[in-house]
């Protein structure tokens, strides 16, 4: 190590200098930690410049844990490196003594004990944390797995509610529900009129149902078998169906935002998957990062949990999709290619995450998109027909043996796979908890 | 939970074990943050002190301090480094134990659970430091200082005694004591979980740790085990 190499760190509450032989030379206070830090985050060294005048000559070799500020320093010394993990390893169990040796500094008249630098570092880390937080909630792909979430719970919502107003408007005009199979319009038709011989022709054609339809409506009206409704559960009856109605609107709303938002954040996925498929897969990954950091076959099966755990514990067939199955292509191929179609679809997919989450130019690249359909109509052609016949599989268990034990033996010989779960009874101890009677003391307890 | 008295204290008192008249026993730390309930524990008051009571269905800490874990590592004014803080449920009762003169280096990567850490409990107990950051990345703490007494690792990752070792050897004072969940599930999903301890525990043994005690969580943690080891530095 040469006399003259010098270590440069930025730490939480200041910047200091240390020579080679890890004694501290110079320190400066941050007056605000974390304006100072946010300032170093954007390339602002206007702070650190005030220490390089330390240096009177220029020093041989000058090392940094802050590698984005290694170009900076360059003026004022020729080599200029990263510090080393080894270094770095030390520089953070001496943090203490580093701060601690502070006062013994006249130059910079700083006098920190150990009560406040303890309580300065809980300051500056509780807002530096806080600042993490909010940038992290920030972050628009969050915002699109929320939206696909709420978009899937709606859709739950109006399913509930809109079969329980068939249900229940079925008893007053039973003809209705084999005739609409819009659950939007049956809803309109329900919150506007309620009792059925009031139906009106006009209204109906604002709903655009053809004519033809519209007649046989009025018609059954008259004729109908449904008994009569009274005002009051017509009402709360109306009141369900104005509620189908608009949420199909938040739903329609939330539809078009989701579009938007994956054109702004991920538009590659976008083109590949469609807007729907591509936000479920970032909110089922977690975030585009997190999608980006993904192997294709992982993507492949993204939403299959269930099935996968079930092949690696009973060895049954693995699965070919998972919410990759609700793209047009896959949902729409015969069984047999849609393996192939998921694999090809995935591979291009984990591609176009990654072309999106650190790619300069958001711009739709549609080199990826060309060379998938290519690769899609190979399948098609290639395997038109399934290729042997499909053997049917014996899903009944062998007697004698628990679920999947064949398969199990011969894939893992050798490994133990005994579990002794029943035989705990004689562990040691002298409190010896029934679970049950235990958990039950605690919600009681809880409750009260 | 009728009238509560302190059956039996631990370490000088730094936690203790309540009895009520059922003779029902239940773990409790002093409440270093008045009149607050962290995650809706029962608050009690004994004798003019307040105690916490201390979930072993929430926290694997109480749970294996009740499947007789022989020494609790974590006393009075030690410090410690705490990997996966979480929402802070554990983190609290060790925080009421080691009291004003400790200090906890909590470590959580999620942003989402770190929101409710800092608000319900970093932000009001003065002993805790918190750093947002994933504990592979150990080398770039902030805020961090000192060798600690303690680290305590619960993390659910495949490689979560890698994880525990490295920052073992970084952070831990030699002859400093690491308490290290294990999941076993995370590890491996089909393995025997006592294969999974034992490996693990093997592990640590070649990375220069002395292998104290290991406790199975059952009944409270299904296939969770916790590792009580020292640092042979």
């Amino acid at each position: 190590m040469a006399d003259n190499e010098y270590r440069f760190l930025i730490l939480e509450l200041g910047i200091a200098i240390l020579n080679h032989e890890n004694e501290l030379l110079h320190f400066r206070k941050f007056h605000d930690p974390l304006q100072s830090h946010l300032q170093l985050k954007q390339n602002d060294f206007s702070e650190v410049a005030e220490s390089l005048e330390f240096f009177k000559s220029k020093p041989d070799v000058l090392v940094t844990n802050y590698p984005s500020m290694i170009d900076f320093l360059r003026q004022s010394s020729e080599a200029v490196e990263k510090i080393s993990s080894d270094d770095e390893r030390r520089v953070q169990i001496y943090k203490k003594k580093i701060y601690s040796s502070i006062k013994n500094l006249e130059a910079d008249n700083v006098e920190l004990d150990e009560r406040t630098i303890k309580n300065n570092l809980r300051d500056f880390s509780l807002k530096w944390s806080s600042l993490r937080i909010q940038e992290a909630s920030a972050q628009l792909d969050l915002h699109v797995s929320q939206s696909v979430n709420a978009l899937d719970e709606i859709d739950k919502i109006i399913n509930t509610i809109g079969t329980r107003m068939r249900e229940w408007y079925g008893l007053h005009f039973p003809e209705l529900d084999n005739l609409l199979q819009n659950i939007v319009t049956y809803a309109s038709i329900v919150s506007k009129f309620g009792d059925r011989s009031e139906i009106t022709k006009d209204f109906l054609l604002t709903l655009e149902i053809p004519d033809n339809k519209i007649e046989i409506i009025i018609e059954t009206a008259h004729r109908s078998k449904g008994g009569k409704i009274t005002a009051e559960n017509l009402s709360i009856l109306q009141s369900l169906a104005t509620q189908v109605i608009s949420l199909s609107k938040i739903r329609k709303t939330l539809e078009e935002h989701i579009e938007a938002s994956m054109d702004e954040i991920s538009p590659n996925v976008k083109e590949l998957l469609t807007a729907t498929v591509g936000a479920r897969l970032i909110a089922k990954a977690g975030s585009l990062k997190r999608l980006a950091s993904l192997s294709s076959s992982t993507i492949q099966i993204l939403g299959a949990e269930k099935a996968l755990f079930r092949t690696l514990k009973t060895g049954a067939n693995p699965p070919k999709h998972g919410l990759l199955f609700q793209h047009p292509v896959i949902h729409s191929a015969p069984k047999w290619q849609r393996g192939k179609l998921a694999r090809a679809i995935s591979a291009k997919a984990a591609i176009a995450a990654r072309v999106d989450l650190y790619g300069r130019n958001t711009v739709t690249n549609s080199a990826l998109s060309t060379k998938l359909n290519e690769r899609i109509t190979e399948i098609q052609e290639k395997y038109k027909e399934p290729s042997e016949p499909q053997k049917k599989r014996n899903y009944e268990q062998p007697q004698g043996f628990r679920r999947g034990d064949r398969n199990r033996y011969n894939r893992n010989k050798g490994r133990n796979y005994e579990r002794h779960r029943d035989g705990d009874k004689d562990r040691d101890g002298d409190f010896k908890f029934k679970k049950n009677k235990f958990k039950k003391k605690f919600h009681k307890s809880n409750k009260k | 939970m009728n009238h509560l008295s302190v059956y039996r204290k631990f370490d000088n008192g730094s936690f203790v074990m309540l009895i009520d008249n059922t003779k029902e026993r239940y773990l409790a730390t002093q409440n270093l943050d008045l009149q607050k309930s962290v995650y809706g524990e029962k608050i009690i008051e004994i004798e003019d002190l307040e105690y916490r009571i201390w979930e072993p269905f929430r926290s694997k800490l109480a749970a294996a301090i009740l499947r007789n874990l022989e020494e609790n590592p974590i006393k009075e004014s030690s410090s410690v480094l705490y990997l996966g803080a979480s929402t802070g449920t554990t983190v609290s009762h060790v925080s009421d134990i080691v009291g004003n003169k400790g200090v906890i280096f909590a470590v959580e990567p999620s942003a989402r659970v770190a929101r409710e850490f800092l608000e319900n409990v970093a932000s009001r107990r003065k002993n805790i430091i918190p750093i947002l950051m994933d504990a592979r990345n150990y080398l770039q703490y902030y805020s961090y200082y000192g060798l600690v007494d303690v680290v305590y690792s619960d993390i659910a990752q495949p490689d979560q005694t890698d994880i525990a070792i490295n920052n073992c050897k970084s952070y831990l004072k030699g002859g400093g004591h690491l308490v290290i969940i294990i999941k076993t599930r995370s590890i491996d999903v089909l393995m025997d979980p006592k294969v999974v301890t034992k490996n693990e525990a093997r592990k640590l043994e070649k990375n220069n740790f002395e292998i104290l005690q290991v406790v199975d969580l059952e009944p409270f943690d299904k296939d969770h085990s916790l590792i009580h080891a020292k640092y042979l530095g």
